[in-house]
């Protein structure tokens, strides 16, 4: 298996201290990983690194074969990357359907320039999201949420519909702020299906939950951090 | 009749800047208070080509939208830089700054004496100088502005333009610059608000730095609130309940000194009122919170 | 007026532009009061009721409820344009639009050296420095200062702690609203007042109160009166109409470059 994101010896202190401590490891494509920890142990930190939110003190991170560290957020996620927060985050005031074809990177209505110069190609290509969207809600059981503002949905049905979005818009690495966080177990159990299903599409998860038993049912290896370090990375898929 | 097609045209004037404030305010969650600014630009850059360089209405208008373009800009920047409560509280001082600037900048603006003997506009050789046919010209611009939103909603551009309102960040996590949709959204809409500005120069033939203050920018946000942010309808009623107040209370008898307060007051108390009870304005799609 | 306004903005959020419709409204209250009892104490006392009813029916019917629902401050800023106008068309209306000039009967000057002072303005120095005096002084006694600070720096941890933030609330808002009287007539026996006048003084107060972040009286009247001096060195050199448009570029940059104000000290990033 190649490797999709590796990271080597990486670094990040706040004001002195030290929140990530010489963190190397390295995913292979469609594979889950999750991290646990206490808080403080990094997790997060360790997120807004690969993401481009914070640059790092020292270290390399390798997305691809292209360095990455010293891009920036808008660079990273164009290259595949996307990152899911805890709560999710949709764009309230619009339609489900309108959020997720929103997601969609190469849809030649999103420039001014083509949309006045290629307006009926850009048309038809919004049409074809439109349906490639719905059926993507269908595909989860999702389809009568299409036409409801997402704003409106509730807060597991809100999760559901970003967890579309990455399904939407050609994500390689999806990184998720603790997926089951405040949901139902159906929930829980709805959106482990949907990640592996996902997964198994070609999309890599690296997931931070505090859920472990849940998120282990799912994870190909587990990486415990402790104190900005790794403290164990264990090999579920072969034990 | 004339005067009712005086306020027709007003009308019209006033649609347009509440369509154009709606592209900011509804599909971009931009509160400004500065969108007088970029009327003034459309009239001053019109009024000062025409009288100036001799130019025609059909040559002043691109060269007031390209103004308004440039201006829009150096907005967009500042739209960059700060968000929310900050971002208007920064419109309010531009909107200040613009004001002082064009009442001193005398050699160009002519300050306070304002600018006289700007030419109507002529269509193949037929001068636009009466209310009616004016009423007709502004109808047309009016229409021309709808049709567009009517199509431009209802792309992925104005989609995305959304949903940079909703969630920047989301925006930029999906690989998205959300700078882009501001500007696009800041551009948009100072051309509609310039083009209103020119509408407004060659209908009146003279313009001075009082029809473009602060006083005016809060009007114009003021229409769009109170008519709802979002859909074209919202701020089309708006613009007509400002505009047909003062008319409604003539009809009751009011003498016109009076109307002109209880105008303003009805439209302040209007505007709280939506504000603390109703925040998504009458025809609103967009809750601003 | 810088003081109220930077109180009133920090501890409540609220970009109080109706600060200016409350200091005409104080002002012309005293106006029509004399006017018809030639009375001070009277129409002082007058004037004290009006304001302090005025702004306690803006804070319960307007922002507190506003406030409540969590909106963005543009929303408060808005409502508050919304009053503003409201406040002012209302009393152009009562009592028309033209300057309302208090006969006074304190006129006369002194000259020391070069400078002529009329007796006004040395009545409107000595007030103004008794009142901020009073201020600062109730506001060290009280420890309401550390009440206040607490609450502008986090209003639901304030309640959590046990303040009643909607009595703070109130107080600030009337406290300003005083001061905002005694400007007002101070100003009105030296030029009179109009419905219009309240707005350039409340805009200025405003930038001192965006570029003052912590609520410390010292600071707030140093910095209103490096605005003024420099309002009046505009002034000047170049004319009165450069005034508001130098005053609001600074404003303007100051936002852009430093929105947390020019002395400021948590500038804690927050953690995404």
């Amino acid at each position: 298996m190649s490797e999709l994101l590796e990271i080597e010896n990486l670094n990040k202190s706040f004001d002195g201290v030290a929140a990530v401590k010489d963190v190397s490891f390295s995913m292979s494509k469609k594979s889950i990983v999750l991290i646990t920890g206490e808080n403080g142990a990094g997790k997060t930190t360790l997120f807004n690194l690969i993401t481009g939110l914070d640059k790092p003190l020292k270290g390399k991170i390798i997305f691809n074969g292209n360095n990455i560290e010293t891009k920036s957020a808008l660079q990273i996620s164009q290259l595949g990357i996307i990152r899911l927060y805890q709560r999710p985050r949709l764009f309230k005031n619009l339609m489900v359907w309108e959020n997720l074809v929103s997601a969609v990177h190469n849809n030649s209505g999103n420039s001014f320039a083509s949309l006045i110069f290629k307006s009926k190609v850009a048309r038809q290509e919004d049409k074809m999201l439109k349906k490639k969207a719905n059926a993507l809600l269908a595909k989860f059981g999702l389809q009568d949420l299409s036409n409801q503002t997402a704003g409106e949905l509730s807060y597991g049905q809100q999760k559901l519909i970003s967890f579309c979005m990455i399904a939407m818009n050609g994500t390689q690495l999806a990184l998720l702020d603790e997926p089951f966080a405040g949901l139902n177990p159906s929930t829980i159990e709805q959106i482990s299906s949907m990640i592996l299903q996902m997964r198994n599409e070609g999309i890599t998860f690296l997931i931070i939950e505090h859920n472990i038993n849940k998120a282990l049912a799912i994870a190909d290896i587990h990486i415990e951090m402790k104190e900005g370090a790794i403290k164990i990375i264990n090999d579920i898929a072969t034990t | 009749m004339n005067y009712l097609l005086h306020i027709l045209v007003i009308l019209e004037i006033y649609i347009l800047l509440a369509l154009s404030a709606n592209q900011k305010v509804g599909l971009s969650g931009l509160l400004t208070l500065a969108q007088a600014v970029f009327y003034g630009v459309g009239a001053y850059a019109t009024a000062i080509t025409i009288t100036k360089f001799g130019f025609t209405y059909w040559l002043a208008l691109p060269s007031a939208i390209l103004t308004c373009m440039l201006s829009a800009l150096l907005f967009s920047f500042v739209a960059g830089k700060v968000r929310e409560f900050y971002f208007s509280l920064a419109t309010l001082a531009l909107q200040i700054i613009f004001f002082s600037v064009v009442y001193n900048w005398i050699s160009v603006t002519r300050g306070s004496y304002g600018i006289t003997g700007i030419s109507n506009p002529e269509i193949s050789g037929l001068n636009i100088n009466t209310p009616g046919s004016f009423a007709l010209f502004g109808g047309v611009w009016v229409l021309v502005v709808i049709l567009f939103y009517v199509w431009f909603l209802k792309t992925p551009l104005c989609r995305l333009i959304q949903a940079t309102r909703d969630d920047e960040i989301e925006v930029l996590s999906l690989g998205k610059n959300p700078k882009y949709y501001k500007k696009i959204s800041i551009i948009l809409s100072s051309i509609v608000a310039g083009i209103a500005g020119s509408i407004y120069a060659t209908y009146t033939t003279y313009i001075d730095p009082t029809s473009f203050t602060l006083d005016e920018s809060i009007l114009i946000l003021s229409i769009v609130l109170i008519g709802g942010a979002g859909r074209i309808i919202g701020p089309i009623t708006g613009a007509a309940i400002y505009i047909l107040l003062p008319e409604f209370l003539k009809f009751l008898q009011l003498p016109e000194g009076i109307a002109a307060n209880m105008r303003m007051i009805l439209f302040g108390l209007l505007l709280v009122l939506i504000v603390r009870f109703k925040p998504k304005g009458i025809f609103g799609k967009y809750l601003i919170q | 007026m810088a003081i109220g306004f930077t109180y009133i903005f920090r501890v409540t959020r609220v970009f109080h532009i109706a600060h200016g419709g409350v200091y005409v409204a104080g002002a012309v209250a005293l106006w029509w009061m004399l006017s018809k009892t030639n009375n001070w104490a009277v129409a002082v006392l007058f004037a004290i009721t009006v304001t302090a009813i005025m702004i306690w029916l803006i804070e319960k019917a307007i922002y507190l409820p506003i406030n409540k629902r969590q909106s963005n401050q543009s929303i408060l800023l808005v409502a508050s344009l919304g009053l503003y106008v409201a406040i002012v068309n209302t009393l152009a209306l009562l009592f028309g639009n033209e300057d309302k000039i208090i006969g006074n009967s304190i006129s006369g000057s002194f000259v020391i050296g070069n400078i002529i002072l009329t007796k006004v303005q040395l009545i409107q120095v000595a007030f103004g420095i008794i009142a901020t005096a009073t201020v600062t002084v109730i506001l060290k006694l009280s420890k309401s200062n550390l009440t206040f600070q607490s609450i502008s720096d986090n209003e639901s941890i304030s309640k959590v702690l046990g303040i009643n933030t909607e009595k703070e609330r109130l107080k600030v808002f009337i406290s300003g609203s005083m001061l905002a009287l005694i400007a007002a007539i101070l100003k009105t026996i030296e030029v009179g007042v109009n419905p219009q006048s309240g707005m350039n003084i409340t805009l200025s107060a405003s930038v001192v109160a965006i570029l003052v972040s912590r609520l410390n009286i010292l600071l707030i009247i140093a910095f209103a009166i490096a605005l003024t001096l420099l309002q009046n060195s505009v002034e000047w050199f170049l004319n009165a109409q450069w005034k508001d448009g130098i005053t609001f570029l600074i404003l303007l940059l100051v936002i852009l470059f430093r929105t947390e104000g020019i002395i400021s000290y948590n500038l804690r990033k927050d953690t995404v």
